[in-house]
């Protein structure tokens, strides 16, 4: 086989550039001395509870005296949130963040917080995320191998949809909404009459242009980052859900933390929580604002028939060890002016 | 033996393939006939696929309907193509038991473990994941198998020169 001149000079400069390549991956490794965590999630780095860990990974570096970094991969680049999860388990990944209804499958109890209406307003949401319940809870992880390390404001869940307005649960009769991949959210909206259509977030967009589906639930800054709002022309505040956004860090990476370094990383996180609730607030008023603005009619329906329609979930869960994280939250007291008397409300 | 293994993993193949179509097909049916979509089809269909997938490569490496880039094999001459194909071999089986056997071994004993449930059908996804040292096992004993043919006198020239007619054409 004749074999061209050209050929032989450019087999070794082939070989060559392969090689510069393994160096320039390899070389990407750490510079010992500063401990680089791995952080991912599948959120858009413009998303709050994104600028919230953002400001968690700064306050670490400056804590750590530099000594600790995050490196945050966002928009889903290491996996979706139930794969960062088992990459968790495995000791791959460092920490995660997730929905608290992606943990249900992992840890049980975390399922409670995709029951609806478990809590009766904004204050009582932070009095058990952050109170002895919610911390109960985030330890829970523990013997599967991730820790919770904390609660951010992930907001009030609400239907939107394509082109009915819903004012009550019967209006919710017969139409079809998509769910996230969990038990308990499957149930509650088929509890309120809907027919629940599990389906992944990507493919939601495309569903509700083509009518595969009549419309979805999520918060105001997700329902306008998605831009699902251009296909979807009513949102109902009905706030039936609230499941938080859930810091995990595995066990794997945890135990091999000093305590130092435990402490400078629970104080990053702590001050995170409270920035990335107030970068929540602004984003949801400004997400509601701007769907407003693009000629969204957003409707305040009263709550209660929508709480009415799920109390037999509640029914159906005495007893057991979900309805016994669900009691100790509902059971918290109201912490100020109690005089305002709210008969057994969920 | 191998006839054995090729026969039950063809029907099995088979047999997924059309749940899976009877699968989707029922979610459409759902969906827009009876107007309440099952919450079941999505998951089986999802899961459907892996083990389609996983176990159909192992079936196309069998019947060698993998794609493959012969740039440079067509350079090689033709007599030196059969140890070539024996450490492509050996970088199959190589991958298969590091990857997907032990790799994914050891993902099915983790989640197993620690008992990870699926969303709607709440088993253990573990089981699902076995699909991963299983398709390894049968492209380990599928490409043993390939080498053991290449190495035998006969059975191997009138491999090549199969192959070979592939490569010209």
């Amino acid at each position: 086989m004749p074999v061209t001149n050209s050929a032989m000079v450019r087999k070794p400069a082939l070989i060559a550039l392969l090689a510069a390549g393994l160096l320039v991956a390899g070389g990407c490794d750490q510079d010992t001395g500063t401990m680089e965590l791995r952080l991912a999630h599948i959120l858009d780095s413009g998303h709050p509870v994104h600028q919230g860990m953002a400001f968690m990974g700064e306050r670490l570096e400056e804590l750590s005296g530099g000594t600790m970094r995050v490196k945050i991969y966002p928009s889903g680049q290491l996996g979706n949130e139930r794969e960062s999860v088992e990459l968790l388990q495995l000791g791959t990944l460092d920490m995660a963040k997730t929905a608290s209804s992606v943990i249900e499958n992992f840890v049980p109890a975390m399922g409670v917080y995709s029951l609806p209406y478990l809590f009766r307003d904004q204050d009582h949401l932070w009095q058990a995320l952050e109170g002895g319940v919610g911390q109960e809870i985030l330890l829970r992880g523990e013997p599967y191998r991730i820790r919770g390390l904390c609660y951010y404001d992930a907001g009030f869940r609400s239907f939107y949809i394509h082109d009915r307005r819903v004012d009550t649960p019967d209006d919710l009769l017969g139409l079809k909404i998509r769910v996230m991949r969990s038990n308990l959210s499957i149930q509650t909206i088929n509890m309120l009459g809907a027919n629940a259509t599990p389906m992944a977030y990507g493919e939601l967009y495309t569903a509700l242009q083509q009518g595969v589906v009549d419309g979805a639930e999520n918060n105001p800054p997700n329902f306008f980052g998605s831009k699902h709002f251009e296909q979807a022309r009513f949102y109902t505040l009905d706030e039936h859900a609230a499941p938080p956004d859930v810091l995990l860090i595995g066990t794997h990476t945890w135990n091999k933390l000093s305590a130092a370094q435990r402490r400078w990383l629970e104080q990053a996180v702590e001050e995170s929580v409270a920035y990335q609730r107030q970068r929540w607030q602004e984003a949801t008023e400004e997400a509601l604002r701007a769907v407003q603005e693009a000629g969204v009619t957003v409707v305040h329906p009263d709550k209660r028939p929508f709480q009415e329609a799920v109390m037999p979930l509640y029914e159906s869960l005495a007893g057991s060890e979900l309805g016994m994280w669900a009691e100790r939250i509902r059971g918290l007291p109201q912490q100020d002016a109690a005089q305002r008397n709210n008969p057994a409300a969920p | 033996m191998t006839r054995m293994i090729d026969r039950a993993l063809g029907v099995l193949l088979v047999g997924l393939m059309s749940l899976m179509v009877l699968t989707v097909s029922w979610q459409v049916a759902t969906r827009y006939l009876l107007n309440s979509p099952s919450s079941y089809t999505e998951e089986l269909a999802t899961y459907l696929l892996i083990w389609i997938s996983l176990l159909g490569a192992a079936y196309a490496l069998r019947v060698r309907a993998h794609l493959g880039l012969d740039i440079l094999m067509r350079r090689l001459r033709a007599d030196r193509r059969r140890s070539m194909r024996m450490v492509a071999h050996g970088v199959i089986i190589a991958f298969s038991l590091v990857v997907l056997v032990f790799g994914g071994g050891w993902l099915v004993y983790v989640t197993l473990d620690l008992n990870q449930l699926s969303a709607a059908f709440q088993v253990p996804v573990g089981y699902v994941y076995l699909a991963l040292p299983l398709s390894g096992l049968l492209m380990t004993y599928y490409s043993a198998v390939a080498m053991y043919n290449l190495l035998q006198p006969k059975g191997g020239r009138a491999l090549a020169a199969a192959d070979n007619q592939v490569l010209e054409t």
